[in-house]
């Protein structure tokens, strides 16, 4: 007992030293970063002073001297005045209305009631100056004064809102997110125009100081959820935070996981659909797609055009995707196994015309799907990048030349190119081509393990997917949800989808505070 | 004692129960009972399963005055600590022997029909690594996995009700009813309940079910019924397809059902129904395993890695050359263990816990 105490203290104090130690290790870290990044000689939290030529100087220094940073010096208040802006940052027709052109006229006053911008800060530190500019702000510096003044003038060049390429729809909406994040929380308030629609920012990356934003409603969504992601998000400390993959792998569960446990759109209708469930979105600023999380599997099987066709419709084509990732999985995997282990499966007709195709055919069948696999593969991977008409040609070129050639010279049998072509069209099937691609790769270990073990090797791999689907959690949340842990309730919105006035409750998967979504649907009927 | 992260609905406890029971025993259950009941095999598993309902009172009553208690720890406080080490121990070479058994079985089988040239440690490596890799997780997520995979055995229990229609029977073979004589239905019998372990499995999770002193009786009774009638009713139809000297020399005769119906798309169903049949016998080593490494995981090593030391051992097990001899003596050791472990000692511990009152019913951890 004693002794086992002691060891109790002793493992005790290991890891108090040890803590200290880490403490010490990552103070290291922080100086050295911050020694490394902010190479002007300013310090962070020095303040303007009442001089103002010692101001410029010191914001200039601030910036490096670098030479997109204009000044402009006018004269107000029968005083001199200067006006700082990046001339890449702002947009010079609305420093010219609103800034310059108002001062120069009034000539006397209070600069913040004159001007017309839509945002006027005070500032007196030169760290936030310096930021402001960054942020498209022109900053006014006065004599004998130790504030500045911030005015929003902020360039705004983005495209216009399109429908993406790689999530159409055929009867949904047609608009879709962009790089700009104010549009993205714009189009997302369009839809939900709730005052609990809550929207946070973060400001992650040392160097980049990427915007990044986490929209939810604000008394559905799950308190621990949002603390949690919180918690996560202002853990990261990077120098460069440049587009949403970056933040996925950064706070993902199971990043060696081949499953995505985000849910990445650029449809504002389907993000949407997901924050009235209690889930969290999260923009970052230069991105158009969004992340929606926690996720379950059965999201990256639903498209916004299942709701919007009769609902027997949309429950058979998601039933059909869910066969796609099956078959997609398992398809070529079969194959493999019948033909070279067991054979007797089959009826003596289909047999016979497979061991003909077969005859000629110097490869082992693993070889085979694993050759045509990967040419489509390439095939793909070639034509995505390419302009169109060019696309259109590797397409021809591979799929018809290559194919039918490659059947000709006896290469690879033809019943191999069926299976193969049914497998990539399977996998094309998922609405979000990420889960499609992870599907297509977890093809090649049942391949492997059905040409080692036949059928055996088959179940085995797709039960260790299936274990695998049941053990992955997100967010603490259940990633293979409704199924495991199975919830009957949840099922009508998930695999299936009933009518919306059977939806009476949300799905419980985010653990949304209140579970009811509608309270009267065909009241008419009753009346 | 309990954590929330690791507690269990009944609905799940129902099918983790159906779960371990069903799995590499039914495949040759009718030639079993048949051996002994002959033509009354059916009734023999019938009253198997009112001595598994039995037993269920039982352990249920034994559990409810220790609801927060593992197996383990109630034997401890029964019997005092050294005795209760030394069962403890018992139960945990049980649990070990039979996981060992059921992986053995199952690597025989496969080799006999799926691959016949490939070793059998290969095969009884990869069970165990995937059964290893589910067991080092929480009997919350193991639950989540045997009700995902339990569609499979409704999905062939549906197959077989609608393919019963097609095969040829013959209700002769099981008339006069009760010919082969009280004794031998129950000889027949004590080899049922051997296919149908796994129910002991309660005796472990009980106090991981939420709300576990109210309606539990009822989910076992549900699972236990569910079971016993799954059993029952392929057995009754392997009866009447197959004559009895048939049956005799059929080892799986199960398997042998559907051989003689062809289709278009298929021959061999037996193959396909073997392929999916792996799932439940993989479920019910994972059972064990977990059994296995609830029964000792204490404070000296982490649970993750009891189970990974006894998958170990149970794939060592496992490499023991697949004679007939030597199953057959694994075979009767497990079942004279099986009784120990099963009946005599919970009924032994709910009758000392009754006599010293030594019940913990309100004491709240």
């Amino acid at each position: 007992m004693l002794l086992n105490k002691e060891g109790k203290l002793r493992k005790e104090l290991i890891q108090l030293v040890s803590q200290v130690e880490g403490y010490n290790h990552m103070s290291f870290f922080k100086k050295k970063s911050i020694r490394s990044i902010s190479n002007s000689p300013i310090n962070e939290s020095q303040l303007l002073t009442n001089d103002i030529n010692k101001n410029i100087h010191s914001i200039r220094d601030y910036h490096c001297r670098t030479e997109d940073l204009m000044v402009r010096e006018l004269i107000f208040n029968k005083n001199i005045c200067t006006i700082f802006y990046l001339d890449s940052m702002v947009n010079k027709d609305s420093l010219h209305s609103s800034v310059i052109g108002p001062i120069v006229e009034t000539k006397y006053g209070e600069i913040q009631h004159i001007v017309k911008t839509t945002q006027v800060k005070f500032t007196s530190r030169i760290s936030d100056v310096g930021s402001d500019l960054l942020d498209g702000f022109c900053i006014i510096l006065r004599e004998n004064n130790a504030t500045a003044i911030s005015l929003s003038v902020v360039e705004n060049t983005s495209r216009s809102i399109e429908e993406p390429d790689n999530e159409r729809s055929i009867i949904s909406s047609h608009d879709g997110f962009i790089e700009d994040i104010g549009t993205n929380i714009f189009l997302l308030r369009k839809r939900v125009k709730t005052p609990q629609l809550k929207v946070k920012y973060f400001s992650v990356g040392k160097l980049t100081n990427t915007k990044v934003s986490m929209v939810f409603i604000e008394n559905l969504t799950d308190k621990k959820l949002i603390k949690e992601v919180e918690r996560r998000i202002g853990s990261i400390e990077v120098d460069q935070l440049l587009s949403f993959g970056d933040i996925e792998d950064y706070i993902e569960d199971n990043p060696n996981s081949i499953f995505p446990q985000m849910l990445t759109t650029e449809r504002p209708d389907r993000a949407t659909s997901y924050l009235t469930e209690g889930k969290i979105l999260l923009i970052v600023d230069g991105s158009p797609r969004i992340m929606i999380v926690p996720i379950t599997f059965f999201a990256f099987y639903q498209s916004p055009d299942d709701y919007n066709s009769r609902w027997i419709i949309g429950t058979f084509f998601r039933l059909i995707r869910f066969l796609s990732f099956i078959v997609a999985i398992t398809f070529p995997a079969i194959y493999i196994a019948v033909v070279s282990y067991h054979s007797e499966v089959l009826p003596i007709g289909i047999l016979y015309s497979i061991r003909v195709s077969l005859e000629n055919v110097p490869f082992p069948p693993l070889i085979e799907a694993f050759a045509m696999q990967i040419t489509l593969e390439l095939l793909k991977e070639a034509s995505i990048r390419l302009p169109t008409p060019i696309a259109q040609t590797t397409g021809i070129v591979g799929g018809l030349v290559i194919g039918t050639a490659v059947v000709e010279a006896s290469f690879v049998s033809n019943i191999m190119i069926v299976v193969i072509g049914l497998t990539a069209i399977a996998s094309f099937v998922a609405p979000v081509n990420e889960m499609g691609t992870s599907a297509r790769l977890l093809g090649f270990p049942v391949m492997i393990a059905a040409s080692l073990f036949g059928f055996f090797g088959i179940v085995l791999v797709l039960m260790g997917i299936f274990m695998h689907l049941c053990k992955l959690q997100t967010f603490g949340t259940p990633y293979f949800a409704p199924l495991a842990p199975f919830k009957m309730e949840d099922i009508k919105d998930s695999i299936v989808r009933l009518s919306f006035w059977k939806l009476n409750s949300r799905p419980t998967d985010s653990k949304p505070i209140y579970k009811k979504q509608q309270w009267r649907t065909r009241g008419w009927k009753n009346n | 004692m309990i954590s929330e992260k690791l507690s269990i609905t009944k609905f799940q406890l129902f099918f983790l129960l159906i779960q371990s029971q069903i799995g590499i025993g039914l495949l040759s259950l009718p030639n079993i009972v048949q051996k002994s009941a002959k033509s009354d095999g059916w009734i023999s598993i019938i009253l198997a399963g009112v001595v598994i309902q039995f037993l269920m009172v039982v352990y249920y009553l034994l559990l409810k005055r220790y609801p927060d208690d593992l197996l383990s720890n109630i034997t401890e406080k029964i019997l005092g600590f050294l005795l209760g080490k030394v069962v403890n121990f018992i139960i945990y070479i049980y649990f070990i022997l039979t996981g060992s058994l059921s992986l053995i079985l199952m690597v025989k089988i496969i080799n006999l029909y799926l691959l016949p040239v490939t070793p059998g440690w290969v095969i009884s490596l990869l069970v165990i690594c995937a059964c290893v890799y589910l067991t080092t997780s929480d009997l919350r997520i193991i639950a989540r996995f045997f009700v995902l995979v339990s569609t499979l055995i409704i999905l062939l229990l549906f197959t077989n009700i609608v393919l019963a229609f097609y095969i040829p029977k013959e209700i002769q073979y099981i008339l006069p009813i009760g010919s082969a004589g009280t004794k031998n239905i129950l000889i027949g019998s004590n080899s049922a309940l051997l296919a149908m372990l796994g129910f002991e499995g309660l005796l472990f999770m009980f106090p991981y079910v939420i709300h576990n002193t109210k309606g539990l009786l009822k989910t076992t009774s549900f699972a236990n019924l569910f079971v016993t009638s799954f059993y029952t009713f392929i057995t009754f139809l392997c009866l009447i397809k197959f004559s009895p000297e048939q049956l005799q020399q059929i080892r799986e005769p199960v398997l042998y059902l559907f051989r003689g119906l062809a289709y278009k798309m298929f021959d061999r169903i037996d193959l396909i129904f073997l392929s999916i049949w792996i799932v439940p016998m993989t479920t019910s080593i994972i059972m064990y395993l977990f059994l296995a490494s609830k029964s000792i995981s204490g404070q000296k090593m982490s649970y993750k890695k009891t189970v990974l030391v006894n998958g170990v051992l149970i794939f060592l097990i496992s490499l023991i050359p697949h004679t007939d001899e030597i199953t057959n003596l694994m075979n009767k050791y497990v079942s004279y263990f099986s009784y120990a472990v099963i009946m005599v000692l919970p009924v032994f511990l709910l009758i000392l816990s009754f006599i010293f009152k030594r019940h913990e019913r309100g004491v709240t951890n």
